[in-house]
């Protein structure tokens, strides 16, 4: 039960986080960067 | 719905669910088919989006972005990825690696190659360990070298999915081609080999997402469990298991990917997947392991 009911507190604490970054506009960052050819990814540097 | 959920995983039918999961997430994740019209890769407020498998972002297909990609980049920039902690804790902190066995697209290939027949090896456990190493040094050297170094020196993910196409379709990125390409194409093709010969050597010893996600099987909702009466420690589940591990020795293994085969394959009907404590996958009838399964 104990180790059930800290699962459940991580699970608060993970959707916190995450709220936290939507918050501060990290899914736009992610979006602008995944929006990029990533020339490292190729292999072009 | 605890009814419906117990009945529709409660059969044989595991492995078979778990190859249909695999296939239909492949084709969400990579389901930008618009580019045999247009050459180009897909633009758009989808990619804001980062699941917690290894998928390149710059794959022509690729509707999401690469959560590895992403944490290089933040470590770059300097910010704390809150956003990519929260998605992947929060889906760790519910499936633990189960996302490894259901999701990667990275991990469907390998499974597939896996099934061409031939003679198959054993990675030594001892290399399992190699995955903290690679995702240490990527942390580290992203902060310090201020480069996304896992992408660029090593990713045959980003080889594969996103270098080969754009450099067969985009005649000007050949000429900027550097030794960097060269030896990202020979890892990919060693890989590849490798594929075919050992179950999954990508994840078990380089995949930086799978060391990060294999913590939270200690303390997932999804669990293994396995009963110590039934379990005569045959050690069929390593041998159906696509991540060569004995789940009987270890049901929270930090490499277990929650993909079902060991509650399928063994014979004593001892090992169960629950969910908060639920069992949502159990056998009904004894079963016989599969040739295909029992390969290696």
């Amino acid at each position: 039960m104990k180790k059930r009911i800290g699962a459940l507190i991580l699970l608060l604490i993970s959707i916190a986080v995450l709220l936290i970054g939507i918050k501060m506009g990290q899914i736009e960052e992610t979006s602008n960067k995944g929006n990029l050819i990533c020339l490292d990814c190729i292999g072009i540097t | 719905m605890r009814n419906f959920i117990n009945k529709f995983f409660s059969h044989n039918n595991l492995p078979q669910l778990n190859w249909f999961g695999k296939m239909f997430s492949f084709l969400i994740i990579n389901g930008y088919w618009g580019v045999i019209k247009n050459p180009t890769f897909y633009q758009g407020p989808l990619k804001g989006i980062t699941l917690p498998v290894l998928n390149c972002y710059s794959c022509p297909l690729a509707y999401t972005s690469c959560p590895i990609g992403l944490m290089q980049h933040f470590l770059e920039i300097r910010l704390v990825p809150y956003y990519l902690i929260g998605v992947i804790s929060t889906i760790g902190v519910i499936f633990g690696q189960a996302t490894c066995g259901w999701v990667c697209p990275f991990g469907l290939l390998q499974d597939i190659l896996y099934k061409i027949p031939g003679r198959k090896l054993r990675i030594p456990h001892k290399l399992y360990y190699m995955k903290y190493l690679f995702l240490l040094v990527t942390i580290v050297l992203s902060i310090w070298m201020v480069s996304p170094v896992f992408c660029k020196y090593f990713c045959p993910v980003g080889t594969l999915e996103a270098g080969l196409p754009h450099i067969i379709w985009a005649p000007e990125f050949r000429p900027l081609l550097t030794w960097i390409f060269g030896l990202k194409f020979a890892l990919m093709i060693i890989f590849l080999l490798l594929f075919v010969f050992t179950k999954r050597p990508f994840c078990t010893t380089s995949c930086p997402m799978g060391a990060i996600l294999g913590g939270f099987n200690k303390v997932s909702f999804l669990q293994m469990h396995v009963s110590a009466y039934k379990c005569t420690k045959c050690d069929i589940c390593r041998t159906v298991c696509p991540m060569d591990i004995s789940i009987w020795k270890n049901p929270k293994d930090l490499d277990c990917i929650r993909c079902g085969r060991c509650v399928v394959g063994c014979p004593a009907n001892a090992i169960e997947m629950t969910f908060r404590g639920v069992k949502i996958a159990k056998l009904n009838v004894n079963p016989t392991p599969r040739k295909s399964d029992t390969q290696g």
